[in-house]
């Protein structure tokens, strides 16, 4: 958790780095190809995470005059929050003797915890992770789901909606209430597991 | 149950109410009279029982006709929709039994699994297309429990006093036929068993389900006696050759079967063999040991999945209902509890007062304070009870500082907190968070003021107050896990330094050595149960243009109690 680094002579230095669109990127996260990284809005990237925006599928040989459309190779969506020392890299393929890329998407309000590996080729809205998981290439994970904490998923595994999964390998272990993600974002009310993220990642300095 | 200290968890009613009169009926069953008094007692979170009625919020639900919370024991759930955890693809009503397009790559399919690298060749399977999987699987395991059966046909019936007992064994299909066509023709011939059985479905059911009771029934009440004697009526009985679907268990040691799956384990290794979970996920496998070879488990289809509805059992009102339409995974009707009853969150008041390990200390006063939130449109009246020492087996003691209060309402719409979110912020002072971040994020937003730190906590007043939201502070004493004996005399008191001796040492103690309490023990979290009871005005169901005409809405005054548990955490020794 960070705190406004102490006021010193030199002008004092946020962890953090505020877009315009509310996204907080923090100095000390080691981002690679900043612009294929696409942050919707209002997400945070905590300290140590590592994107590798630097993987992506090459694109295609742009016709004379035409400027090459850019590739996002990871596209992370509102009020999403990954933690420190995470690892979020696009899942690839060795394939006629050539390693693609595939673009990986995050959803909003997703919570990445703490030092997990996360090369999923999607993962959808409202989705919990806990700390230390491995997340391999090409798994999916659907909406509202919970995954507990150091949970290794195997590669091209889809978890389905509302499902809780945990374990070596992961599997299914239960349904998610429905009452899950209510109840966040009143005053006076904490971030609720699941639910809307933001009022966590204003409060995040 | 939750994961992170601390939190609720509420018990619901539906387990206070059991009815004397429902199980009167049943004369095999004997209930013990309920005891009327549950409001007097007081639930207490560590029983086993309690186990079974305690939820957390998130799981319950809430009936409005009934106006009470549901739990998933008091509410019936209807399959809208099968699909596929894999996919996603959703079966229709009908079966589907529609090929797919046809394979495009042509040559042999086989099944690997990413994580542990096993593959279906190792079992010896290996499919023509790559679909149709449960298709080509049963075909493949046709010729193979043939085989099987043909090894242990020639023993057929059970043999009395002879000294090696056959083997008796059925490859899995069969011994399902033939158990199933067994039981057939014995629930044909057999009289009605059990008055009671009212669904056709169950066992022994009814005597207007069965043709050959059926029959008898006519020629009771037809005039002419039956020419024929009636056939003698035989008690249900058991299977008693391979034909009718027995089955034995190899007996030790026979003709060597164990010595050679020992030898095979030994050669193959801890790791290629099936563990019995395994083993019991499907009834295919229920024999197979191995990961390789002949006798290797084999592939079982994933279960489908599905979405339901959820009915109350009492009045059948719908209290959620899934959105039906393919890829939606919104709920069309989602009646919460969370929306109907008070929210609870509690935190720390000071941080924080438990030990490096992250245990409470015995005897240290300890100062939390509970939130309570209010999520109806009207303002209610919460009072608040607990019994002021923990129930089980430590005892710790509870204040409950302010046990009666008002909770305002919640405004509608979104507009009233951005404008309450936006003066608060520019009114109060910019207050750092203490608490910090952990994994699962719980973090307490306090509203702030001037010289906010310096107020002590006072019994009979709130601690905090918001649009629709309270706080009151609880005093906590923990407990602690093994007390020596009372009467304390200066004796004891030395004792006490090495608890583990207590229990021994003192004659007469509390505790008896089997029920020392270690720091892993269930009974050492301290579990507060609280009763809540709410009272508030309701607008008395406003139906129909009667309501608008007349100048004002009938109010009826609700009221709902129901323990809530509060887990706070482990007590330390």
């Amino acid at each position: 958790m960070s705190r406004p680094a102490p006021v010193t002579r030199r002008s004092a230095k946020t962890e953090y780095i505020e877009t315009d669109t509310g996204n907080k990127i923090s100095r000390r996260a080691r981002i690679e190809g900043k612009q294929n990284i696409m942050l919707a809005g209002k997400s945070v990237v905590m300290a140590g995470a590592t994107l590798r925006g630097d993987l992506h599928r090459k694109s295609d040989k742009p016709a004379e005059g035409e400027k090459g459309s850019s590739v996002t190779a990871i596209s992370v969506g509102k009020a999403s929050i990954i933690s420190t020392d995470c690892t979020i890299r696009p899942p690839m393929r060795l394939s006629r003797g050539q390693m693609t890329f595939y673009p990986m998407r995050i959803g909003d309000n997703v919570f990445i915890g703490t030092g997990t590996h996360v090369s999923a080729l999607s993962i959808s809205s409202h989705v919990h992770i806990g700390a230390g998981c491995v997340l391999s290439p090409f798994c999916v994970i659907k909406e509202s789901c919970k995954i507990l904490p150091d949970t290794v998923v195997p590669s091209h595994m889809i978890i389905p909606p509302g499902s809780i999964v945990a374990g070596r390998p992961a599997r299914v272990i239960g349904e998610v209430g429905e009452g899950l993600g209510q109840g966040g974002g009143g005053e006076g009310e904490e971030y609720v597991e699941g639910g809307d993220l933001r009022p966590l990642v204003r409060s995040i300095k | 149950m939750a994961h992170a200290f601390p939190y609720t968890e509420i018990a619901c009613p539906c387990t206070l109410n059991v009815s004397a009169a429902d199980s009167a009926r049943r004369t095999s069953v004997s209930v013990p009279q309920a005891t009327d008094d549950d409001e007097e007692q007081t639930f207490n979170p560590h029983s086993p029982r309690a186990n079974f009625s305690l939820y957390s919020p998130n799981d319950l639900l809430y009936c409005d006709d009934c106006h009470t919370i549901r739990c998933p024991r008091c509410w019936i759930e209807e399959i809208q929709v099968w699909y596929c955890p894999s996919c996603l693809f959703e079966i229709p009503g009908s079966a589907v039994k529609s090929d797919a397009e046809p394979a495009q790559l042509a040559g042999p399919f086989i099944q690997t699994c990413p994580y542990c690298s096993w593959t279906s060749l190792d079992a010896g399977i290996q499919f023509a297309t790559s679909n149709h999987i449960s298709d080509q699987l049963l075909k493949l395991r046709k010729p193979r429990s043939q085989e099987q059966n043909s090894d242990e046909a020639g023993v057929k019936a059970i043999v009395q006093g002879q000294d090696a007992p056959p083997i008796l064994t059925l490859s899995h299909e069969a011994h399902f036929s033939n158990l199933t066509s067994f039981y057939k023709t014995l629930l044909n011939d057999a009289p009605t068993l059990n008055p009671y059985a009212v669904f056709a479905a169950s066992p022994g059911a009814s005597a207007y389900s069965s043709p050959s009771n059926l029959a008898r029934i006519i020629t009771m009440y037809s005039a002419s006696p039956s020419k024929n004697p009636q056939k003698k009526v035989l008690p249900l009985r058991e299977a008693l050759t391979s034909a009718e679907g027995l089955a034995l268990l190899p007996p030790p040691a026979s003709l060597g079967s164990e010595t050679e799956i020992i030898a095979r384990m030994r050669e193959t290794g801890y790791f290629d063999t099936a563990s019995l979970e395994q083993q019991r996920e499907a009834p295919i496998n229920y024999e197979k040991r191995f990961h390789l070879g002949k006798d290797a488990l084999w592939p079982v289809a994933t279960l489908l999945r599905t979405r339901r509805t959820r009915r109350c059992s009492t009045c059948r009102h719908i209290l959620s209902k899934p959105e039906t339409k393919q890829g939606i995974t919104k709920y069309r009707i989602k009646l919460l509890a969370s929306e109907h009853i008070l929210r609870f969150m509690l935190r720390p008041l000071n941080l924080p007062l438990i030990s490096a390990s992250g245990l409470l200390k015995p005897h240290s006063t300890i100062l939390y304070v509970l939130v309570v939130r209010n999520p109806l449109f009207n303002p209610v009246k919460v009072t608040l009870a607990t019994p002021s020492t923990t129930p089980g087996k430590v005892e710790s003691r509870v204040t409950i500082l302010c046990p009666d209060f008002t909770v305002g309402a919640s405004g509608e719409g979104v507009g009233n907190e951005v404008w309450d979110d936006a003066l608060r912020s520019s009114t109060s002072s910019s207050r750092q968070t203490s608490s910090a971040l952990s994994a699962s994020g719980h973090e307490g937003r306090h509203t702030s003021g001037v010289g906010f730190e310096d107020r002590v906590p006072e019994a009979g007043k709130v601690w905090e107050r918001g649009r629709n939201w309270v706080s009151v502070v609880l005093e906590i004493v923990p407990g602690s896990l093994n007390p020596p004996s009372i009467p304390l005399s200066f004796e004891t008191l030395s004792i006490r330094q090495d608890q583990s001796g207590t229990a021994n040492a003192v004659p007469g103690a509390m505790r008896e050595d089997s029920e020392t309490i270690g720091e892993d023990d269930e009974e050492a979290v301290l579990k507060i149960p609280v009763l809540v009871r709410m009272e508030w005005d309701a607008d008395a169901g406003a139906e129909g243009p009667e309501a608008g005409h007349k100048g004002e809405v009938a109010k009826e005054k609700r009221e709902l109690a129901f323990w809530s548990v509060f887990c706070i955490g482990r007590i330390g020794a």
